[in-house]
């Protein structure tokens, strides 16, 4: 006992000294710890199963289960799933998500898995997934870095099989925060539709808030299957190459700065690798459906011959780079969005013409004939390499968009599927609705600015526009070339009744499972 | 059988526990790293992409003329269908229970809207998940309240008839069989009461189970012969899974005037829902008969 005292005396001893040197020397002042900020903890139900038969003796069983998440400081969440009706084996996909800090150090995760019995069955089964007898899979999930322990064996972003009589497979995945304020991750492989046995090289780049790269980060980092495999810190990029195998490959990509105050991840993406004969082939793919925004990107019949066209593999990269993964607010989002290649051919078309021509052709979009069997797309992106102006289909839900400016694509997207109107002069797309972010009235935009943390003089009319009504936003237009005001309006950054709109549909769709 | 599925878990669970101590490369500065390049561990069982066809739509294809008019295509379609939570357009779209209640509602755009960006749309598609609860989808013009219903019972039905082995539909089998559980002839007196018991069977060759409506119904041949009975009433069986199915109906006949007569007894059942596919229709129907001789009162 008084040995170690003598040792520890004895390490302030030696320490002080060279401690108060540096703080004279260099002026330091002590530093406070990091503030990490909060992780997601993620569980996705894979799979449920009835091994036995054992559940309902005269019909299928009927799974749900009931997912709890308790951080040992009264954060507590509980979500019962959907009923799985009269089927013995089913793949919910079903994931439920809990935010934690990880100054808590660890969470409990209770998973229990029912089968569902009217009273004449005698009520609620328990599924028998733990062996042992255990009720319930219980799991400690230790936050920064991941680890499991409990009831079940297994490591974090893998699946995980616990049965007897019934059987669960499930992920469990701790997730640092797609964004904070001073930090993205920008992050893609190609090719971007690999074939087996072609090098894939992933690249991640830290950007900062707005979304500019960033010289210095503390740690860019990119797990492919779960475990790291790149890291790299005093830079800002990385890559990671390999070859492709099977059918599919996963990987996310992580940055960290300011002692991890600052952190940004792109989330656990999918990648099929090779032919198919699916309808789509999911490039980026994050999670369920009923959860994100789902984009199928469909080659222009005027530029690709099809979905495996070369020079369509090529440009899709680069338009993703400069578009969805190019701004600050759609990389804080890039967990909510699936991205899909469509083996169907569309057609978006715009001559030009000359101002003041007029009845002046219109936009024309030709979707694919077998459209209706994109039901699980929000949307569907024409890409082209033609250079003429494009337009949006909200009943078609298509829009086209020109891969040498890959920021209309997400201004596109802000009107298929997020609802947004123009904010430009004067031949846009103009109309109002619920949180609009442009206004038949001017006393309405004016009511509604503080809604967004601005004054009501914030208004303007966005001028003479052709269809000779009158429309207002708060948005800016400087009008000023060169400065890019707002996505509405020049494809530049999205504004506060932009945010609104996309944050709404984001907030809805990631956490409700209704649709998006 | 059980132990067996546990111990392969087991030794699943031992690759997954190799699979995770692989160690991490550790940070290098400035430089990449590359990691183990044998990673195996699938993070997600299924193959995103493959199962995009396993759920099923209910597409319209809507002309708005302004107002909305009778979609002049209906489609079940095989694909996943979400709800578009995004639109603020002045269509609303509701899915319909048969009661009228909502199961849910949704807002559209307006395909006659008119701009350089917005050209109008010669129709507009509405997506609707398929449920089992479904059976009335309506697209209304909230400006001018008109709208328009579309049933779905129809285009179920069609897709079933032609599709019986979708995972939606269900093949069915019903086949009665009625007989008397007191064999006739009968004999009673003008004023006297008798009962007269009737046993049903029914049965499901399935494969599938069936959602039953059926009833008995009794005629006769009377010669001039008048009675009445007791009728039961519609028999229902919401889950019949394939088996059978047994009911007693007790008839009671009195007779107001002498004479003779034939009685038939005939029980027809079916499945009436759009999503069954009888594989027989033939053998839904199924009858017999006991004769009634009425003596004066004593």
């Amino acid at each position: 006992m008084s040995g170690r005292r003598q040792v520890g005396a004895g390490v302030v001893v030696r320490v002080l000294p060279v401690a108060l040197v540096l703080a004279v020397v260099g002026g330091l002042p002590a530093r406070a710890a990091p503030v990490l900020p909060d992780v997601t903890v993620r569980v996705t139900i894979l799979e449920l199963e009835d091994l036995g038969d054992d559940l309902d003796s005269t019909s299928d069983a009927d799974f749900y289960t009931v997912t709890r998440f308790d951080d040992g400081a009264g954060r507590v969440a509980e979500h019962r799933s959907r009923t799985w009706d009269g089927q013995e084996h089913v793949h919910p996909n079903t994931e439920w998500s809990f935010a934690a800090n990880p100054a808590r150090g660890s969470v409990h995760v209770r998973l229990g898995v029912f089968d569902d019995d009217d009273t004449f069955n005698g009520g609620d089964d328990r599924a028998d997934v733990v062996p042992g007898g255990a009720e319930a899979v219980e799991v400690d999930v230790a936050l920064r870095p991941c680890a499991l322990t409990g009831t079940v064996t297994g490591g974090c972003s893998r699946q995980i099989v616990s049965a007897d009589g019934d059987e669960i497979v499930f992920v469990v995945d701790v997730l640092l925060p797609t964004a904070t304020p001073g930090l993205r991750v920008q992050c893609l492989h190609t090719p971007i539709w690999p074939v087996p046995g072609a090098v894939v090289t992933i690249r991640a780049t830290a950007l900062d808030g707005a979304g500019a790269p960033l010289a210095v980060a503390d740690r860019v980092s990119t797990k492919r299957e779960g475990v790291q495999v790149a890291s790299v810190t005093g830079t800002a990029t990385t890559t990671h190459q390999f070859t492709a195998v099977g059918e599919q490959f996963s990987y996310e990509c992580e940055a960290e700065d300011a002692g991890g105050e600052q952190a940004a991840t792109t989330t656990p993406r999918t990648v099929r690798v090779g032919p198919t004969a699916d309808l789509a082939v999911p490039i980026v793919h994050t999670g369920p459906g009923d959860r994100r925004i789902d984009v199928v990107v469909l080659p222009d019949t005027d530029a690709y011959v099809g979905w495996a066209d070369p020079d369509f593999l090529w440009d899709l990269p680069a338009a993703l780079l400069g578009g969805y993964y190019g701004e600050e607010f759609t990389l804080a989002n890039q967990g909510a969005f699936n991205l899909w290649i469509g083996r169907s051919v569309a057609d978006i078309d715009w001559p030009p013409s000359p101002p003041g021509t007029p009845n002046p052709p219109p936009c024309t979009i030709t979707p694919p004939e077998d459209w209706d069997r994109y039901g699980f797309a929000e949307v569907g992106w024409i890409l082209h390499d033609d250079p003429h102006r494009d337009c949006a289909r909200g009943a078609l839900r298509l829009f086209g968009a020109f891969d040498g400016d890959p920021r209309i694509s997400i201004h596109e997207t802000g009107h298929v599927p997020f609802g947004l109107a123009d904010e430009y002069c004067c031949d846009g797309g103009y109309f109002t609705g619920e949180t609009p972010n442009v206004y038949a009235e001017l006393a309405d935009c004016q009511a509604d600015a503080p809604a967004v943390g601005r004054a009501p003089t914030a208004c303007r009319s966005l001028g003479a526009t052709t269809d000779m009504q009158t429309w207002f936003t708060s948005d800016p237009d400087t009008g000023l070339p060169g400065v890019a005001d707002d996505l509405m309006v020049d494809q530049g950054p999205l504004q506060a009744l932009d945010r609104r709109r996309w944050t709404n549909l984001l907030t809805s769709c990631t956490t409700g499972g209704g649709g998006c | 059988m059980r132990r067996d599925r546990a111990a392969l878990t087991a030794l699943a669970l031992s690759a997954a526990v190799l699979a995770v101590a692989v160690p991490s490369p550790g940070a290098a500065v400035g430089q990449a790293v590359d990691g183990p390049r044998d990673v195996v561990v699938r993070h997600v069982v299924d193959v995103p992409g493959t199962d995009l066809a396993s759920g099923r739509a209910i597409v319209l294809r809507v002309r708005h003329t302004p107002d909305p008019a009778e979609p002049h295509a209906v489609s079940l379609e095989r694909t996943k269908v979400y709800v578009r939570r995004g639109d603020s357009g002045p269509v609303e779209v509701a899915a319909l229970r048969r009661d009228g209640t909502v199961i849910d509602r949704w807002r559209a755009p307006d395909p006659l809207t008119t701009s350089a960006e917005q050209a109008r749309d010669d129709e507009a598609r509405y997506g609707v998940p398929y449920s089992p609860d479904l059976a009335v989808v309506t697209i209304t013009d909230t400006r001018t309240g008109a709208s328009t219903d579309v049933k779905t019972e129809g285009v179920v039905h069609a897709f079933c008839a032609a599709a019986p082995t979708d995972e939606l539909c269900r093949r069915v089998d019903l086949a009665p069989h009625v007989w008397l559980g007191t064999p006739g002839p009968f004999t009673l007196r003008v004023g006297e009461r008798l009962q007269v018991p009737v046993h049903v069977q029914l049965g499901n060759d399935g494969p599938d189970r069936a959602e039953v409506a059926g009833a008995v119904s009794v005629h006769g041949i009377l010669d001039g012969v008048g009675f009445t009975t007791t009728d039961p009433t519609g028999l229902a069986l919401p889950r019949f899974e394939p088996g059978h199915h047994w009911w007693t109906l007790t008839y009671e006949l009195t007779c107001p005037v002498p004479g003779a007569g034939r009685v038939f007894v005939g029980a027809t059942f079916q499945d009436e829902s759009a999503e069954a596919v009888e594989t027989d229709p033939a053998d839904n129907a199924h009858n017999t008969w006991f004769d009634v001789r009425c003596d004066p009162a004593p």
